[in-house]
Order: structure tokens, then C-alpha cells, then sequence
């Protein structure tokens, strides 16, 4: 096994919690009541605290949050989000920030809740989300949701040869499978539980993808854009985050 | 008039699993070995990336990772009072080419067989009397047990990335898994795959009868993995284009993710594609094989000399192999001599189709080739067969792999297959309908097997291989049994309001698929009088030639072939290098 490959085991071991039972002992129950052995197929998974949120959000809520930072609580203000994250959802160019106009609402509330559990580790969107309610979480992320990303300019023809190859074909020899086939076409995703890379700001990708790789950030399922990014050079982390900075 | 190649140690026709695990292991020990894949080389990268790998068209349809039907395909009949037709287009099963085989193109169920599969005769024999194999079947038992095969189907199991629950580890049932299973020694790699709704549906439905449902274990990775060989693989992202494509996220098990990397960074491992091999060619007295002869990409004849020869192409493309190579006796139906193409099957599948209301939304683009809640309450010899009068069983489940639009069209029985009629019920059923489907054991027929067609050639001018099959009155009473178990579960599944039973009938046709799980006509036995192969899969006739794959099968079981066929290999190539390297001959003397 090379070293690369077993240092990625060995980071896939550590950081990936085993499942224990499948079901985490919940068994059907035989014909007497007893527990038969069989999985209980009829157990509906709970709803996850994102996803209850959004049920609950107001997008004109949320509006008033972005703009003002004014939670749904009276006297509770969080730092205005628009004043990072720019008018619309859209931070403006070179502004080290995610993009949040356009993304999927699911997407977002799942982030503020991990933020605010610490799950994805941030201090700043901690406190943030901290000061945030369900209700608050779910309309600001149904807002969000509702405004028109940022217009869609194709990429130049060359340059960040390294990341288009990478976003488009992946790497056979590392086993990383092209950006593109989850994060869509130049990154033009419109999945529910991951983002779209289109437009990115260059140096917030790049921080993204290094905190994937050295599992600082580890709020992915199953370990995946940990086990991804695992591989990456800096070169070809700098190389993909100027090519999708520049479909923009 | 061929130009050779200097001689190899190993020369391996086939680029699947069974030909990179042998080819792999036997370069690591020190062989110089040459694979000759007659395809050409695809790797998940660049070749299986989106979007362009989700073309159900080209993959599904156009046959992208199948054999060339137009250069070399089988001529089929039921019976030998009918002459044998060349399938023009393949249907009922999908023979793979091109890096990785079939091995690529699968769908990725993975099971071992059970205890009772590998002393089939002996145990139906014994606990039912003879006479309960009826008299035109011919199952047999392997000669070897599933203890002695145990750590071998853990060795591949591990080498997939294999998911699943263990329900039996060390002969202590596991909660959660099945029940019926034989003894594992040790967990599945990764957890179980996620279950989709309709899996869950047919689940709740089947417990609640007092069943044994549970997840169907896969060779799809549900984690990022580092498999046996050090190399590493995707989760299933369950896209709902596994079967047929080849999987972007390294997910799916396949020779070019699992083993042939390594494989080809050894030196004296030597991979050579779009390599076409006519045959094996042997010494003047017929007991020695000298290499292969094989068209290269050029269009030109080649000649490989080896030490040892292996079939490891398509399952039954190998006893193709061993016929036109002259390697044993030629079985004839009619007079139930030779062993070369005897003991052919195919498998028994069956389904029942369901129809739910608009209220029950399935989804099934979500799928995955073997994302399944399944049970074996019908399988092996797990029910009483004393009244029934027939042998095998099969697996019942609701598997969910995708609803790419070409193909899942379903809608009622009676409802026109054209026009405003078609259109309305694939709106209303596309989103509302799934089939259980069953997987059933299958019988090969003293009247059936495989030959040489007398009149039929490929695009090389080698004769095609000729099947002979019909179903036994065995398999098709199996199959309406268990036909009407799965409509039981079926009517009781929340949400059904149509429940339509499609029970296997004779005559077997080979223009509807069932499976690609195409078993024998090489088979292993315990002496050369009933089979070609021994133990191991060295052929009885010539010593240094080794039949891999499901070929050698005496029947096929209600299991998808692949985890034994994986296990097989690695016992093969165990074999060869405690014995045959150190001392080249038969490994099995009576």
C-alpha cells in the first residue's frame, strides 16, 4: 500500500465513526413482541433538525434577518449576514465568502445547524448560528433559496488546466471521481445537500478544500470530500478554486 | 501463420475478475504473465465520469460494455429437434467486453452460497429421497465444502469493498442480517447499503408475515474504502445508473478500481488489450497446451507461448475456449456422452409487479444496482420441499435501481403500449410501481448444454457456441411457488392496488433478459468421468490449462454467481502457488 494511500486509510479510520449495529437496535418485534432480529423496515427516520426547520420558514422573515440581522426573537440580533455574504446573497468579488443566492435551501439550514452544534467547525458562524432558532435557520435558508444566483459566465477556454481536468475527468490513480459528477457541469450544481461551486470565491474554495483534506472540516456524509480532497496537491486545490472562481 | 511472442509463464485470456485476480497474484509471486483482453482499456477516469456515463441509450441499449453481438455472438435453440438461430442482438443475458468484463458492467449483489449449495445432491438426495430430483435434471455436488471455501469468499469480499450486515458470525445469529446465511467468520467491510422506500415498503410487509427480510449485502461501497490491495474506493452516491454503466465514484466494485492497478505496476505483469484469442493451442499428443494463438489490434495472428493457459473470459465463453482448443470430450445430449458443454443453466427469474396509489411515492431514480431488501425464507433448502416435488429455491425482493425512461415504462397489464393511453399511465404509474422481483436456482437438462454450431461463424470464422436449453419442469414449478409467495407479500405491501404475478413458463426464450448469471458447461468435479475440471479448475485432460468463472458450476443457485466466482479465483491461484508452481502437473490424482 503507498504511503499516500495508507495515511488515507488510516485517516478514514480515525476520523469515520464505525456503525455499531445497523439499526442501532432497532429490531422488529417478533410474533410475541419479542425482539425477532429482523430490521425494523417501518421505522421512519425522524426528521433532522434541518429539515423541521425548513418546514417552519418565512422567506420575508428570513429577508429581514439577512438584511438586518433581526431574529424572529425580539431583542436577539446577530451580525448582519449580508454585510459578509453581500446584497442578494452574492459577496462581492474577491470577498473570501461563500455564495449563498440560489443555493439550496436544505443545503444552508443543514450548515447553520452544524455550525451551531459545531459540527463544521467556524467560530465566527458559530456564534452567529448560535443566536439563531429553528424558525430563524429555516427562513433565512428558504430566502436564500429564492434568489437568482449569480448570472452563469462559461469559462475561458484555457487556463487552470489542472482543476478543468480534475472537475471535469477526476484522477484515475487516486480514485477521485470528477467534481463535476455531484457539483454539476462547471459547477453548476442544483443538488439538495451539496453546494455549487460556480462563482465561488477563489480563496474561500481553496480554504475549503485544504479543511476537507486535513479533516478540519468533517460535516460531509460517510467521510466523502474527505476522503476526496485527501489526495489533492496544492497546486491542484489553488488550480480548482481559480476555475470555478472563474465561471463567474 | 502467426508471429510469436516470447514465451510468458502465464497467459490469461480475459480481463475480468477472475483473470486480474489470478493474473495479479501470479505476477506477484514472481511470474512473468500476459492478460489478453479483447476489448479495449477503460478506466473509471476518464472513461466513467458524468454526465456523459449516464446515457442509458448507450449503455443499456447500444450494449457500450457488452460483446460485439455483430462480430461474435451464440446461436440458441431449446431442444436439438430445432435448429439453432444466431442471436442478432443480445437480450437475455448481457456477456461483457472490454477491461473489467462483465466484472464492470455488473450490478454488484454479492452473496456466498450456502452449505447445502456445495453437497446439492447428496443433501436433497438425503433428506427427500431421490426421487425428488426428477428425472430430467442433472445437479450435482461440487467436490469441495463451503468451510473450505470460507476464507476465500472473505478474501474477495474485502478486495469489493463488500457492504452488508452479518447474520451469522461463527454460527451466532446477528440481529439484523440473514438468518440463512452460512457461517461467516467475520463482519462485512462497510454497513449495510441505505434502504429505499419501496425496499422498506416490501420489508415492513414481508416481517410482518413472519418473514426474514434484510438488507441485500453488495460489492458498492456505502464509505470511502482502502480495500485488501491498498487501493481506494468511492461511497455509492445510488445515481440509479449502475447496471450496464461503468460507476464515476470508484464505488461500484470492478477489476480496474479493485485489483488491476496493482496489477500493472508490477513488471512482469504485461495487460494487452483489443487482443482477441482464438484459442489455446497443444502439443501433437493433445495432453499439453503450448500458449495462445490471438488476433491482435492490427487484424493479426499472434502466437503466445506459455506454460500455463487460463480461461478467464465470460463465463460461458470458456467452454467456447476449451472446444475450439480441442480440450476434452464433447458433451451430446442425445447420447449423453463427453463433458465439454454439459450441465448448462441459466437462472429461474420471475417477478410480480405492483401498482400503488398516487399517494405512495417511490422515487426510483434513487437506486442502486443492488440496493435491495431481500429474504431467503424460499431460498436453498431453507423450506420443506417434501410436498412440493422440486428442488432449489430462489430470493424474493424489492430491489431499486433506477428508473432511467427508456426502460421502466410500467403500467397494468391491458393498457395499449402506444398513444394518449401509454402516455396517461406512464404519468400516473412512473413514480408508482415497482416489481418484487425473484431470483431463483436453475437446473440444467440432460437434453441441454453446449456445443460447436455447425453452421454459424464469428467475424474471426470460428465456429459459434451453439446452447441448447430449455427449462426443467423442476424450475418452473419453483418458480409459480414461489411466484405465489411473492404475490402473498405483494397484496399486503402498504399503498398496493394492483398486484400483477409473472411466474416463469416454458419454453425458455432468449429474447427477454433475466440474468447475465450463466453457469457450467466446464464443470468441477470429482473425477474426470463427470466433469472437466477438478477441485481447482485445472482441466482433467490437459494439466497446465485452468477454466475460471462460473463455467465450471455444476447448476446455478438462487444467488447471483459473483462472490463465488471471486472466490473461486482466489482459491485457484492459492492452489497453483502451494502446488502446481513448485510441481507442474495434476493436482488432484485418483
Amino acid at each position: 500500500m503507498s504511503g499516500a494511500v495508507a495515511a488515507l486509510a488510516a485517516a478514514l479510520l480515525a476520523a469515520l465513526p464505525v456503525r455499531a449495529a445497523l439499526f442501532d437496535g432497532i429490531l422488529g418485534a417478533g410474533r410475541g413482541g419479542e425482539p425477532s432480529g429482523v430490521p425494523n423496515f417501518a421505522a421512519v427516520r425522524p426528521p433532522a433538525a434541518w429539515e423541521a426547520a425548513l418546514a417552519q420558514g418565512n422567506p420575508e422573515t428570513g429577508r429581514t434577518l439577512y438584511a438586518t440581522g433581526q431574529t424572529g426573537e425580539t431583542g436577539i440580533r446577530v451580525m448582519v449576514c449580508q454585510s459578509c455574504h453581500g446584497a442578494n446573497g452574492v459577496p462581492s468579488a474577491g470577498a473570501p465568502m461563500s455564495r449563498l443566492a440560489g443555493v439550496s435551501a436544505d443545503y444552508l439550514a443543514k450548515e447553520l445547524f452544524d455550525f451551531q452544534s459545531g459540527r463544521r467547525d467556524n467560530e465566527v458562524m458559530r456564534q452567529i448560528a448560535h443566536r439563531m432558532s429553528p424558525a430563524d435557520i429555516g427562513s433565512v435558508a428558504v430566502y436564500l433559496a429564492s434568489l437568482p444566483p449569480a448570472p452563469f459566465k462559461a469559462p475561458p477556454a484555457s487556463g487552470n488546466d489542472i482543476g478543468r481536468r480534475i472537475q471535469e475527468l477526476g484522477d484515475n490513480a487516486r480514485a477521485i471521481p470528477a467534481c463535476g459528477n455531484c457539483h454539476g457541469p462547471q459547477g453548476q450544481a442544483t443538488d439538495q445537500l451539496l453546494p455549487p461551486l460556480a462563482g465561488v470565491d477563489a480563496d474561500y474554495l481553496r480554504s475549503q478544500l485544504q479543511e476537507w483534506r486535513s479533516a478540519t472540516r468533517k460535516n460531509d456524509d460517510e467521510g466523502v470530500m474527505r476522503a476526496i480532497a485527501h489526495g489533492l496537491t496544492d497546486e491542484e486545490i489553488r488550480s480548482l478554486a481559480n476555475y470555478y472562481a472563474s465561471v463567474r | 501463420m502467426s508471429t510469436a511472442r516470447p514465451a510468458v509463464d502465464a497467459v490469461i485470456v480475459g480481463g475480468g475478475w477472475t483473470g486480474s485476480i489470478i493474473g495479479k497474484e501470479l505476477a506477484a509471486a514472481g511470474l512473468k504473465v500476459v492478460m489478453l483482453e479483447r476489448g479495449e482499456a477503460r478506466w473509471t477516469s476518464p472513461d466513467y465520469q458524468s454526465p456523459q456515463v449516464h446515457d442509458e441509450l448507450k449503455y443499456q441499449r447500444r450494449n457500450h460494455t457488452h460483446q460485439d453481438a455483430s462480430k461474435e455472438t451464440y446461436t440458441f435453440r431449446n431442444t436439438v429437434a430445432q435448429t439453432a438461430l444466431p442471436m442478432r442482438r443480445f437480450q437475455f443475458a448481457f456477456p461483457g467486453s472490454h477491461l473489467g468484463g462483465s466484472g464492470m458492467h455488473w450490478s454488484g449483489a454479492l452473496y456466498r452460497y450456502d452449505e447445502n449449495e456445495f453437497r446439492f445432491r447428496s443433501h436433497y438426495t438425503q433428506r427427500y429421497g431421490a426421487g425428488i430430483l426428477s428425472g430430467d435434471i442433472t445437479p450435482r455436488d461440487w467436490p469441495l465444502s463451503y468451510a473450505e471455501l470460507e476464507p476465500y469468499y472473505e478474501r474477495f469480499e474485502r478486495l469489493a469493498g463488500a457492504s452488508g450486515q452479518a447474520g451469522n458470525l461463527r454460527g451466532k445469529l446477528q440481529p439484523g442480517g440473514n438468518p440463512f446465511e452460512a457461517p461467516r467468520q467475520g463482519p462485512y467491510p462497510n454497513p449495510p447499503m441505505r434502504v429505499p422506500y419501496a425496499a422498506a415498503l416490501f420489508g415492513e410487509a414481508a416481517a410482518g408475515m413472519g418473514y426474514h427480510p434484510f438488507i441485500q449485502p453488495t460489492a458498492l461501497a456505502t464509505r470511502p474504502y482502502v480495500n485488501s490491495e491498498g487501493l481506494p474506493m468511492g461511497a455509492c452516491m445510488y445515481c440509479g445508473f449502475c447496471s450496464n454503466h461503468g460507476c464515476e465514484h470508484y464505488a461500484k466494485a470492478s477489476p480496474q478500481v479493485c485489483i488491476l492497478p496493482n496489477a500493472i505496476k508490477l513488471p512482469n505483469f504485461e495487460l494487452r488489450t483489443r487482443s482477441h484469442a482464438l484459442r489455446a493451442e497443444l502439443t501433437p499428443d493433445g495432453r499439453r497446451a503450448t500458449g495462445v494463438t490471438y488476433v491482435d489490434a492490427s487484424g493479426q495472428e499472434v502466437f503466445q507461448p506459455a506454460e500455463m493457459v487460463f480461461f478467464c473470459g465470460f463465463a460461458i465463453n470458456n467452454v467456447r475456449l476449451l472446444l475450439l482448443s480441442g480440450i476434452g470430450k464433447p458433451y451430446d445430449p442425445r447420447t449423453g456422452e463427453g463433458t465439454v458443454g454439459r450441465n448448462y443453466s441459466h437462472q429461474t427469474t420471475a417477478s410480480v409487479n405492483l401498482f400503488f396509489d398516487e399517494k405512495t411515492t417511490l422515487n426510483p431514480f434513487m437506486g442502486a444496482g443492488a440496493s435491495a431488501v431481500t429474504m431467503d425464507d424460499f431460498n436453498g433448502d431453507n423450506f420443506d420441499h417434501g410436498p412440493l416435488g422440486f428442488v432449489g429455491g430462489g430470493y424474493i425482493q424489492i430491489q431499486v435501481v433506477g428508473g432511467a425512461p427508456i426502460g421502466f415504462r410500467p403500467a397494468p397489464k391491458g393498457v395499449q403500449s402506444w398513444g394518449s393511453p401509454f402516455k396517461k399511465a406512464m404519468a400516473r404509474y412512473w413514480n408508482h410501481a415497482m416489481p418484487i422481483q425473484i431470483t431463483g436456482a436453475s437446473m440444467p437438462v440432460r437434453g441441454g448444454g453446449l456445443d460447436l454450431d455447425p453452421t454459424y461463424k464469428d467475424a474471426y470464422g470460428q465456429k459459434l457456441l451453439r446452447i441448447t436449453y430449455d427449462f426443467s419442469d423442476n424450475d418452473i414449478k419453483q418458480s409459480a411457488f414461489l411466484t405465489a409467495k411473492a404475490e402473498e407479500i405483494g397484496k399486503r405491501i402498504r399503498g398496493v392496488q394492483i398486484s400483477e404475478p409473472n411466474p416463469r413458463t416454458k419454453p425458455y426464450s432468449s429474447i427477454g433478459y433475466q440474468t447475465t448469471h450463466l453457469t457450467g458447461g466446464a464443470t468441477i468435479s470429482a473425477n474426470p468421468r463427470e466433469g472437466v475440471v477438478n477441485r481447482f479448475g485445472q482441466s482433467w485432460d490437459v494439466p497446465n490449462v485452468f477454466v475460471a468463472g462460473s463455467a465450471v458450476f455444476p447448476q446455478n443457485s438462487g444467488y447471483n454467481p459473483t462472490g463465488t466466482v471471486g472466490a473461486m479465483s482466489y482459491w485457484l491461484v492459492d492452489a497453483l502457488k502451494r502446488e502446481y508452481i513448485r510441481n507442474p502437473g495434476p493436482m488432484v490424482r485418483l
